[in-house]
């Protein structure tokens, strides 16, 4: 075991964990933010992308313990309190969240794109989105809120 | 029955910590590690961690070409200046390695070590002459990846040895890689990579032409008859299908759930001759430098 | 039509999105409850043996740790449709990944050490892996006697003794044979379509909690009030005992109706006395979950030179697996199979086979893409034979209007022709295109679910004047519960926002039979709209007596009580209620919808079988580039045109045409679960490829609007026609520009070569 000093949403946290617990489970388990889905573990579906160090990664696939010293942001860490963001307002308004369970994961992914690429072109958008699944939007509406977030709409 | 992290600082350490943990695996970017990990395919009794160790970073040009560190990530050959400029089909494999976040922490060591017959860096490493530089604590060594890689996810890595970086030639050539995947960021049910040098004689000619065959077999291989055939020659359409005849006899394919020996063959003499005509078409345009 | 409608028809936002994507919305992988233990199950690694015994004591050595099998849990079978099921597996095993024992523990490391501690003797048995082979006389039995059928599914059923055959039917109307003998062209061809999984994102996920004598399940689930009937028998216990509660459903796709989970999180919460949680692995979906329901499709049509279709014999084989949950999708092809078309002499039969491999179950679309692959595919060989155009040989054939179909109702509010004349249009059918470049059509339809499709509704106004909304049918991602809201909200005369919506949780919420089948807009929408309307006249009744003004003077609109009669009127929603709560009675609507006896009767069918509202029709065109030299098809755009009623909430029914499309493609071109032996070779996401954001082509989703009288609002729903027909479309693309036909789904590269060469070797000698 482990005691981990991490750094999530901006808040400091000390969580004890196996030496090579993963990012996801520390999240959810331990620290109760269920915002990251599991829905492979096997880094194919994205569900439970979220950012490190501005990065998006499958937490799945990522050692909690190498995450100290750099910024964890998860879905949780978006909006202000009951507010959303303007990227999650457009996610609904687009019909981008049928199910919901790629959710989290595909927002986590669009905003490491988008402060990367502020201006990226549809093709773009799609190649930002590889690391993630959804089997219910058939992608479309996705693409068209992050589209729009980027024209300023 | 706990897996311990270990967290080197240096190459030494982390060598020690090699040799120590008889049961230990190095981890570098985990993307394919803790997958297996999870499927219960392997279960170390310690990772010892290669991200603080500086020795395995940076890209750097030499005389004789560019050293690669081990702990080089997809992202990072994909935003490298210097590869761009200089062997550009590196960074064009790169960019279609499965998705964006396995691209951010997967490494260019963990793919080669890794060796999962589809990944697309080995072909384009293989075709550019590249040679892994391994080090244990009391010495190291150079193989080349023609020998480095020896079955099916094997590799001639030994128990205490790391990887720390991979040399490949400073091409004055033309580069192309060519994946044939369902969907692009899936594994390469063949992926070519095909290196010409222009002959400064003859021009249109090419002086040598390197292939790179992934996926296809359980191996990724240098397509060596193919190349010879290849000496000295144009170009042109009829060439490159023969070439691409050719290397699909070199190619010992395997079946698996994505496709069948016999497409996979067939693939390959697609792909070469797709990938050679681009490599010419290449050269051609600007003598050196590459896609 | 012209609406002058608020709520219904505008693209309002869902009430539960903003759980969702800020990450709160509680899915069933996310539930926890103190004290409470991981749960997993040892399977079998055989498809067919003899268990000569199982040996757990070793595992329930470990501390902390409760181990259970078939011992341990009630000597009863289940199964919504036919009862062939056991908690676990007793005497021998049917499929690699069947239940054998489960285990218990304070975390999922720990059960799976004491999973790994079971002995478990085998003997290996013979076994079926296709439906053919099953089907033969002398083939091993996957079960050696059935439990009985529900008659919820059937209205007769008609196993063959002694067989691997589940259950037969037909369905026969006119002199098929002596039809196809005067057609001056007869063809016959077949099909088939392969297994696929539903990839929903979310596994499934159960917690099961047994306090006193009282059961409490959490679940993600698309017909809880099922589940909780089942669960309750299996146990013994009063469905009043028998809590089932829904998550977030993180998409269903027909996955998520039967049991799976639930029945043994249940015995290990009742013999660890702990709460018990269960989440599958990727890799148990793929091998034990259920997939569809494949099926070969044989057909014989007889044409006429004009191109009339004279008569039509079907005959589908279904491979059901060990679990006979492929029934409803087997049986709807009775009334589905022929697809949208006008054909007098028919026979449809169909055949369902078990087999030693994981149960093929409902997937979106139940059927009917199966048969649909079949029959588009055959029109358009049809028309190249009579040199006819494919779209024209469809315009002439299709059901209109007034026509009598397949089960002999009267069509009604079809507006088919539209659709396929809209995506005609927009994929720019008979316009020049590039040589490697196909274009392919393809009309479907689909029936409405009958049996026993019933739905109930309560609305309730609150004190503030917002009001609230309880159905029992689950969301599962399709916006019903937005859709709901709207329903409610136009009739109260509310804003959206004010509208709340609880949904299935059988002990708070009424009856439902569930989210299947496309049934929910209309089946649920109508129970809502009765109960709103039910609530509605109960305000103003109130309201009449507060102002003196007969219940008939007045309205609602914008929160208030309003009157033509008397325009100074203004009463508030918010003055109604006080009174209401104060001094006389809550005000609580209530609707009730389905069952036969509320399906209005037509005239002029009143001799024949009612009349069944809310028949589906769609129609889909896509351009797809090939290349020749490697068979990788890329489509570049799709059109999808829908005969949806009355669109409700433009966002939803585009999301849901987008979405059912995207997963035609990945059904068209790539899905399939292969075997070795009975075993799922590619169980995962790597070697089971869903479309990814990288193949999705420009998609054009088409509303078309013809008012079905019977909907909520002339609304139908649309839920499961998408997927249909895009493989068939596909295919006929790939035959427009290479000149093969492929009859096996799916159209994977490697095929498309095969077709190719083997052509050329035809062609070439
Ligand atoms: C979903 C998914 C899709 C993928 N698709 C592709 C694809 O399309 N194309 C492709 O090329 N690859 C693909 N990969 C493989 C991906 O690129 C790998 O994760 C990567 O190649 C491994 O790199 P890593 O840094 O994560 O290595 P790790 O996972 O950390 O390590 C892999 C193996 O190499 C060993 N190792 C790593 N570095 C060293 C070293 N320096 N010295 C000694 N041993 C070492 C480890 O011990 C381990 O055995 C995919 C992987 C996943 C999970
Ligand atoms: S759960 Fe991490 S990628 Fe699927
Ligand atoms: S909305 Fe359901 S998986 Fe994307």
């Amino acid at each position: 075991m482990a005691l981990l000093d991490l750094k999530v949403n901006g808040q400091e946290a000390q969580v004890e964990a196996p030496d090579t617990a993963l990012l996801l489970d520390v999240l959810r388990e331990r620290l109760f933010l269920t915002g990251a889905k599991r829905g492979c573990e096997t880094s194919h579906c994205g569900c439970c992308t979220v950012r490190v160090d501005g990065m998006a990664v499958h937490s799945c696939v990522v050692l909690a313990a190498r995450c100290q010293g750099k910024e964890i942001t998860t879905v949780e860490g978006c909006g202000d309190g009951m507010e959303l963001d303007r990227l999650q307002r457009l996610f609904l308004e687009h019909g981008a969240v049928q199910c919901g369970y790629c959710g989290p994961g595909m927002l986590m992914a669009a905003k490491a794109l988008l402060e990367r690429n502020p201006q990226p072109t549809l093709d773009e958008v799609k190649k930002g989105l590889d690391g993630n699944l959804c089997r219910c939007t058939g992608y479309t509406p996705i693409f068209d809120a992050i589209l729009a977030y980027s024209r300023g709409a | 029955m706990e897996c311990k992290l270990i967290r080197p600082t240096d190459l030494d350490e982390a060598l020690a910590a090699r040799e120590e943990y008889t049961d230990g695996l190095p981890i570098a970017g985990g993307q394919s590690l803790l997958v297996m990990m999870r499927n219960r395919l392997i279960s170390p009794g310690a990772l010892i961690d290669l991200e603080p160790v500086e020795a395995l970073r940076g890209i750097e040009v030499q005389s004789t070409g560019i050293s690669i560190g081990a702990m080089n990530t997809c992202r990072q050959l994909i935003a490298s200046p210097v590869l761009r400029e200089e062997v550009g089909v590196l960074p064009s494999a790169a960019r279609q390695v499965s998705s964006t976040a396995v691209r951010n922490l997967g490494t260019i060591g963990g793919n080669v070590c890794h060796n999962e017959p589809g990944a697309d860096l080995p072909p384009v490493l293989l075709a550019l002459n590249g040679r892994a530089v391994l080090r244990r604590r009391t010495h190291g060594r150079e193989v080349p990846l023609e020998e480095f890689f020896t079955g099916y996810f094997e590799t001639a890595l030994e128990a205490d040895e790391i990887l720390c970086r991979i040399d490949i030639e400073h091409p004055n050539a033309a580069g192309v890689y060519l994946k044939h995947a369902i969907s692009p960021e899936d594994l390469a049910i063949v992926g070519v990579a095909a290196v010409v040098v222009p002959d400064s004689e003859r021009p249109g000619a090419v002086a040598e032409a390197r292939i790179g065959i992934g996926g296809a077999a359980p191996v990724p291989l240098r397509a060596s008859r193919t190349e010879a055939a290849l000496k000295g020659a144009v170009l042109d359409e009829e060439t490159a299908r023969a070439a691409g005849e050719l290397a699909s006899t070199e190619v010992d394919t395997g079946s698996d759930p994505h496709a069948s020996a016999g497409y996979r063959r067939k693939m390959v003499a697609v792909f070469v001759r797709r990938a050679l005509l681009h490599a010419a078409n290449q050269m051609m345009g600007n003598g050196h430098g590459a896609a | 039509m012209a609406d002058d409608y608020r709520v219904i028809g505008t693209p309002v936002v869902r009430p539960d999105g903003a759980e969702m994507i800020s990450g709160q919305a509680v899915y069933g992988p996310d539930v926890t409850q103190p004290g409470m233990l991981w749960g997993k199950i040892l399977r079998s690694p055989l498809p067919h043996a003899r268990i000569r015994s199982i040996d757990v004591e070793k595992a329930r050595a470990l501390p902390g740790v409760t181990v259970i099998s078939a011992h341990d849990v009630p000597d009863r079978r289940y199964g919504y449709a036919i009862e062939d099921e056991q908690i676990f597996a007793v005497e021998k095993v049917r499929y690699a990944g069947e239940p054998v024992a489960a285990a218990a523990a304070p975390d999922e490391e720990r059960a799976l050490e004491a999973l790994s501690l079971i002995d478990v003797e085998y003997e290996e048995l013979p076994a079926v892996f296709t439906a053919a082979e099953g089907a033969r006389d002398g083939a091993p039995l996957v079960h050696e006697e059935l439990g009985p059928a529900r008659s919820v599914y059937l209205a007769s059923w008609n196993p063959v003794p002694g067989t691997n055959i589940i259950h037969q039917a037909s369905h026969h109307r006119g002199d098929v044979d002596a039809a196809l003998a005067r057609a001056d062209y007869v063809f016959e061809d077949t099909f088939h379509a392969s297994q696929i999984h539903h990839c929903y994102m979310e596994p499934h996920a159960t917690l099961a909690s047994v306090r006193g004598s009282e059961v409490t399940v959490w679940t993600c689930s698309q017909e809880v009030f099922q589940l909780r009937t089942l669960l309750a028998g299996l146990f013994a216990i009063p469905e009043s005992r028998m809590r089932v509660i829904n998550t977030k459903v993180g998409g269903g796709f027909g996955g998520k109706i039967e049991p799976r989970l639930e029945p043994v999180a249940v015995a290990l919460s009742m013999h660890s006395r702990k709460p018990v949680k269960m989440v599958m692995t990727r890799a148990e979906e793929f091998t034990a979950a259920a997939g569809s329901t494949p099926a070969t499709v044989t057909v014989k049509t007889g044409v006429m030179k004009d191109g009339t279709l004279a008569a039509r014999d079907i005959d589908f084989l279904w491979d059901t697996g060990a679990h006979a949950e492929g029934l409803p999708p087997s049986n709807r092809a009775m009334k589905d199979g022929n697809g949208p078309y006008r054909v007098h002499d028919l026979r449809i039969s169909s055949t369902l086979v078990y087999t030693n491999k994981m149960r093929g179950t409902q997937l979106r679309g139940l059927g009917v893409p199966e048969g649909a692959f079949a029959i588009e595919s055959q029109m358009d060989m049809i028309a190249e034979r009579l040199g006819m155009d494919p779209l024209e040989l469809r315009l002439k054939n299709i059901l209109q209007e007034g026509d009598i179909n397949s089960i002999d109702d009267v069509v009604q509010s079809i507006g088919l022709q539209e659709c396929l004349e809209s995506v005609a249009r927009e994929i720019g059918w008979g316009e020049p295109k590039p040589p490697n470049v196909g274009r392919g059509l393809a009309v479907i339809a689909k029936s409405p679910t009958t049996h026993s499709s019933i739905s109930a509704a309560y609305v309730q106004f609150n004190e503030d004047g917002s009001a609230q909304v309880l159905v029992g049918a689950s969301e599962i991602g399709q916006g019903m519960t937005v859709v709901m809201c709207q329903i409610a909200a136009e009739v109260l005369g509310l804003p959206v926002e004010q509208v709340g919506i609880s949904s299935a949780d059988t002990a708070t919420t009424p009856y439902d039979r569930g989210t299947f089948s496309s049934r929910v807009t209309f089946y649920t929408g109508m129970a809502v709209k009765i109960a709103a309307e039910d609530a509605r006249n109960q305000l103003l009744d109130v309201a009449s007596r507060m102002v003196e003004i007969p219940r008939e003077d007045l309205a609602v609109a914008e929160e208030r009580v309003v009157s033509p009669v008397h325009p100074e009127l203004s009463l508030t929603f918010r003055e109604v209620l006080e009174r209401a709560h104060t001094s006389e009675r809550p005000i609580l609507g209530r609707g009730t919808y389905g069952g036969k006896g509320d399906y209005p009767t037509l005239p002029h069918k009143a001799q024949r079988k009612e009349y069944v509202p809310g028949w589906k029709y769609a129609a889909q065109a896509v351009e797809a580039e090939i290349d020749e030299e490697t068979g990788i098809i890329r489509v570049r755009r799709i059109a999808s045109a829908h005969d949806v009623g009355k669109s409700l909430n433009p966002t939803s029914v585009d999301g849901q045409i987008v979405g059912g499309v995207v997963m035609g493609l990945g059904y068209a071109l790539h899905e399939r679960l292969q075997f070795d032996n009975g075993r799922i070779v590619n169980p995962s996401f790597m070697d089971y490829k869903i479309p990814s954001s990288q193949e999705i082509p420009e998609i054009a989703p088409i509303a078309v609007e013809v008012p079905l009288p019977e909907g909520p609002f002339g609304a139908k729903g649309i839920g499961e026609l998408a997927i249909v027909g895009i493989a068939p479309a596909i295919g006929n693309a790939i035959h427009q520009v290479l000149g093969v036909r492929l009859k096996e789904l799916p159209l994977f590269p490697e095929r498309v070569l095969e077709a190719v060469e083997s052509q050329r070797k035809d062609h070439g000698g």
